[in-house]
């Protein structure tokens, strides 16, 4: 522990001395380098061999480059295009806009845009494992370094690739398009944007950093659900009405015809269809009902890897019933009840996806959320529950709303291992395998 | 310059692998070598190889690496391991560099070449262009020699062309030549430097060196350890074996190495320092007595001659020495023999019989007893005695006396000898050896002081002594009714406790150290002809093996770049005249964009000027009426108006 603590800041500054260092080389010039240090250590007995004379050769040519990067400096601006959104894991591309602001054809350039770089505090090093670590061999599990870099990368929460620019004309601007990885949901800030430009050898590039503030909002990672969550004998398909709607009910256009269900006025009753088939038939209109859904996502627990799972599951399950023609209330269980509503005049799904990209764990339930579930289940059609385990306080909310007579899903995302038995109906997800758990539903 | 399309070193690669074959003189490798690379370039075939392809031929060359590690391990005495290794690099990176080249993959990723890489999670991003790679490495083998003159030029021509293909466009040609001449100029320069510098810091270290230090056994003169305080203690490692033929341990128990007559303090030197080259009996056979007749067979002495030792250890009943890897043998006059000229060879071979014969007839200074030592000698004969008695006597005095490794008390530097004779009592050989031969002298007879080896320790398992250097030892010759005869005082404890201070993994070292000799044994005796028929038979089928893999592999054909042929397609209204207009503004650096429209790009470019001419241009080339022959005449008019009074500049 003492070892880490005195490592800690050193990691942090070795990391920037690297990043800087190496985005000063081009591959070929890292290639030199290496080959100026074995010519070096062969070459040491000028009398057993001529490799010295290459030696003073690769050492000449790499000083020479290095000297002759302010030769010619761009005279460029930079401007960068971020999308509104990004998703977690999904890869995906933006624009730098290259701006030539002198008088000669800029060429050969590179563009490096520059995230805020967030090492991890100890606390979260101590608490956090890299996926996989248990490979790596007893010196690396001991020193961390490792899980330094990983945490390090997670915090930065993007990975982004050097991207080249195309020759920028005289009073003309190109655009240079940035492969990009977001590694996590919430905020990645980006800090500047840095040009390079090589020496007349192409061995070493000088750099013009320009400040170029802004953040993107990464949303969680979601998985495909191959089935939609309705609920059959709910308010779905039953006259009701809701003020803040235009139309509500049934209209008068004739869909077709179906079997009965449970809850099916008998007025619908195709009394004709029926007798033919010798069971009930019903004729189904056009539905100009919505229901009003509410999706509770637990945010309480100790465990960020089933916490992020539990976020992705809520992720997928908004954008699975995004199309639904009703509300949307999503319930943070949180220190503090939180509600954001979606749909028909109300937000949109993008906001409460961005709520969820910014969610933190939290460690206790505010007392006044089982009593504002509870006024709130009498107008709920059905309620979807996303916990991260099932203890006590999970099952008093599971029961305050089916007391209500609410239809309720209830998806648990449990840990690799876990044993527990669940009741027969809930949706069990298995951390790292919630992909398969999904499509299984 | 991107990765998609990477520069590749077209004729450099072959000609630094045939630069490299012409240095290290494998031309006969270099040839195919620099033919397959280069052959890439016309043959439009490649692999699509996978990873796992890739490992395997990785694998192989760490394979071939091993091998050659092993077998320049075998053979240290006839190459230079670093120097011989990495001439032969580019013989074992030759498989892994054409696999790539022949193969759709355009890098080598990292995970190939390092085998820790292989484990990672994430996929390796870093690869390296393996093409310069090897050019480089070509370069660097080409440099393992020590005579050629061609070096430092043939080197600069590639490398400057190497940098040429891989110049940055935003510099022009010019530019790229000034800083190459001054990057030439200044490693000329540096070069020179670096060799002028190693020259003289060598010649001062030698002289320090000289000064201060001298490790090696020096036929003139040897230093020894009397009065020295502390623990002396020689390595446990073998020095040599020794494989007498009769399997039977019969060896003489002393081999000499060195002969010494004058004594000065704590040194012995030689008075006369003449080696007298001795006569061949046949190629590496040389005969130093007249006797016809041999009691003992021949015995075999397994000794890596070395850059650092010249000196031959042989017994002193030597009659001949056979299979001695030098060009002549001298023996000085007091019988240490000399190779001149030795080669590393794995062994030589010793006949003997049972008489002493080395070393000549003795001079006054074999009597000769150093001032300083006089009285502590005096005081051991105290008076005279028979030379007849002097050998029991000498025997007698010496057996109270104990043999140690430690001298405990602090240091002697006025009279060790003296101490050791009359107060300690105790001592190592070198001791005993001084002390024996300067009595030997107070007592009349002539003596000398002789430091070897005492072959002592038989290993019956492989019929073999073994000579470790703690076996190093010295005694005293005297010169007994005609020869010189081996006189050894020191107690025979000695070599027991020089045992029991040996290391406890010494049993672990000599299990490998002997395991090692054998295989090397059984390895030399080897011949590569008794292998013929199967070496072929293995080639024969790996190669159909190779041809099978090729043919089987899948495909691919790679597309030429085709130049297009502009006169298949003929630009309607191509001929109109305002496209030398665009030419010169793109040469100024005001390129049209892909998919710009004229007029945006004039008004973008602030050439707005131009619009009335485009407004003709645009006619010229769409109007399906066209343009009349004088509106045609009027465009070109002001088209090279306007190319006249523009200044032609490129940036």
């Amino acid at each position: 522990m003492a070892f880490r603590e005195r490592a800690f800041p050193t990691w942090t500054r070795l990391t920037t001395i690297n990043r800087r260092a190496t985005r000063r080389n081009s591959d070929r010039g890292r290639l030199l380098q290496t080959s100026t240090f074995i010519c070096g250590a062969v070459g040491l007995d000028t009398d057993l061999s001529f490799v010295y004379q290459l030696f003073a050769l690769l050492v000449c040519t790499l000083i020479f480059a290095r000297l002759t990067i302010k030769v010619r400096s761009p005279d460029v601006s930079v401007k960068r295009q971020l999308p509104k959104y990004a998703t977690a894991g999904v890869p995906f591309e933006y624009f730098i806009t290259v701006i030539n602001d002198g008088n000669r054809v800029e060429r050969d350039l590179k563009i490096l845009d520059n995230p805020k770089i967030m090492p991890p505090d100890l606390a979260q090093f101590e608490r956090m494992k890299e996926p996989g670590e248990e490979t790596r061999n007893a010196y690396d599990r001991w020193l961390g370094f490792h899980r330094f870099i990983w945490l390090q990368k997670l915090n930065t929460g993007i990975s982004l690739k050097d991207a080249e620019v195309p020759d920028v004309e005289l009073l003309s601007h190109a655009q240079a398009i940035v492969e990009a990885t977001p590694l996590r949901r919430g905020h990645v800030y980006f800090e500047s944007t840095t040009i390079l430009h090589p020496d007349p050898f192409g061995l070493n590039y000088g750099a013009t950093e320009f400040d170029n503030r802004e953040h993107l909002t990464v949303l969680p990672k979601r998985y495909p659900i191959p089935r939609r969550f309705e609920f059959k004998g709910g308010r779905h398909f039953q006259p009701g009405g809701i003020n803040s709607t235009w139309s509500v009910g049934e209209s008068d256009e004739f869909v077709s015809l179906r079997d009965y269900r449970e809850g099916d006025p008998i007025r619908k009753i195709h009394w004709a269809s029926s007798a033919k088939r010798d069971k009930p038939i019903v004729k189904e209109f056009q539905d100009e009902f919505f229901v009003r859904q509410a999706l509770i996502v637990d945010t309480l627990g100790d465990n960020p890897a089933a916490f992020e799972e539990v976020i992705s599951v809520a992720a997928s399950l908004l954008m699975n019933i995004e199309n639904l023609d009703g509300l949307m209330d999503l319930y943070f269980m949180s220190t503090r009840p939180e509600i954001i509503t979606a749909g028909r005049g109300y937000a949109q799904t993008s906001q409460q996806m961005e709520a969820l990209a910014t969610l933190q764990l939290t460690d206790r339930l505010s007392s006044d959320f089982v009593d504002l579930l509870s006024q709130h289940a009498s107008r709920m059609s059905s309620c979807l529950m996303v916990f991260s385990g099932f203890s006590k306080q999970q099952e008093t909310l599971l029961a305050t709303i089916e007391n209500r007579g609410v239809q309720t899903a209830v998806f648990i995302v449990t840990g690799e291992s876990d044993e527990t038995t669940y009741r027969e109906d809930f949706y069990v997800l298995e951390a790292g395998n919630i992909e398969a758990g999904l499509k299984a539903l | 310059m991107s990765r998609s399309n990477p520069i590749k070193p077209r004729y450099l690669g072959g000609l630094s692998a045939l630069f490299w074959g012409w240095q290290c003189e494998l031309i006969w490798f270099a040839l195919p070598i620099a033919i397959v690379l280069e052959a890439r370039y016309y043959l439009n075939r490649r692999w699509a190889l996978t990873k796992t392809d890739f490992y395997r031929v990785a694998d192989l060359t760490a394979i071939g690496l091993v091998a050659m590690v092993f077998f320049l391990f075998l053979n240290r005495q006839e190459y230079h391991f670093i120097t011989t290794l990495l001439a032969w690099i580019p013989i074992l990176l030759f498989p892994l560099v054409t696999v790539l080249a022949y193969s759709t993959t355009p890098r080598m990723s990292l995970d190939v070449l390092f085998y820790s890489l292989r484990r990672q999670r994430e996929p390796v991003q870093q690869s390296w262009d393996m093409d310069y790679v090897y050019l480089g490495t070509c370069l660097l083998a080409a440099g393992l020699n020590k005579e050629s003159i061609y070096y430092f030029p043939v080197v600069v021509i590639i490398f400057a062309c190497s940098l040429y293909q891989l110049r940055s466009p935003r510099f022009t040609k010019k530019t790229f030549v000034i800083c190459l001449c001054a990057i030439l100029l200044a490693a000329t320069a540096f070069h020179h430097g670096i060799r002028n510098t190693h020259l003289s810091i060598k010649k001062q270290t030698e002289l320090w060196i000289a000064n201060w230090i001298s490790q090696r056994t020096d036929p003139l003169k040897t230093r020894t350890a009397l009065g020295k305080v502390g623990q002396l203690k020689l390595s446990d490692s073998i020095a040599f074996r020794i494989k007498p033929s009769s399997g039977k341990p019969d060896f003489p128990s002393l081999l000499i190495e060195a002969v010494y007559n004058t004594s000065s303090g704590t040194e012995w030197e030689v008075f006369d320092p003449r080696f007298n080259t001795v006569k061949h009996k046949d190629d590496f056979t040389w005969g130093f007595s007249d006797t016809v007749s041999y009691p003992h067979p021949e015995s075999k002495i397994y000794l890596e001659f070395d850059r650092d030792r010249s000196l031959i250890p042989v017994p002193s009943q030597l009659v001949e020495l056979n299979e001695l890897p030098a060009t002549d043998v001298s023996m000085s006059t007091y019988g240490a023999l000399q190779g001149i000229g030795l080669i590393p060879a794995p062994h030589y071979r010793v006949r003997y019989d049972n008489e002493p014969h080395l070393g000549d007839e003795p001079s006054p200074m074999d009597l000769l007893v150093p001032e300083e030592h006089r009285v502590a000698l005096h005081q051991v004969t105290d008076g005279q005695i028979p030379a007849a008695q002097a050998i029991p006597f000498i025997q007698n005095f010496f057996s109270d006396f104990r043999y140690t490794l430690f001298q405990e008390n602090i240091e002697i530097t006025d009279d060790p000898l003296g101490h050791f004779l009359q107060t300690s009592k105790a001592g190592h050989c070198e001791y005993f050896a001084s002390a024996t031969t300067l009595l030997l002298r107070q007592l009349g007879i002539p003596s000398r002081y002789v430091v070897g080896y005492a072959i002592t320790e038989w290993n019956d398992d492989m019929k073999m002594y073994i000579v470790r250097k703690r076996h190093a030892h010295a005694w005293a010759s005297a010169y007994i009714n005609g020869r010189w005869v081996p006189i050894d005082t020191t107690p025979q404890e000695w070599l027991t406790m020089e045992e029991d201070q040996s290391s406890v993994l010494q049993p672990l070292w000599d299990f490998l150290g002997n395991n090692q000799f054998l295989f090397e044994l059984w390895f030399n005796d080897q011949k590569l002809e008794e292998y013929e028929n199967e070496l072929y038979g293995i080639g024969f089928i790996l190669a159909l093996i190779l041809i099978w893999r090729i043919a089987t592999s899948e495909q691919v054909i790679i597309e030429r770049e085709h130049t297009t042929d502009s006169s298949t397609w003929i630009l309607p209204g191509g001929d109109s005249p305002f496209f030398r207009i665009e030419e010169q503004l793109s040469i100024l650096g005001f390129r049209r964009g892909k998919g710009e429209l004229m007029a945006e790009w004039l008004l973008r470019i602030e050439r707005p000027e131009l619009l009335p001419m485009l407004t003709s241009h645009n006619r010229w080339r769409f109007d399906p009426q066209g343009i009349s022959i004088e509106e045609k005449k009027n465009l070109a008019d002001h088209v090279k108006h306007w190319l006249d009074s523009e200044p032609i500049q490129k940036t």
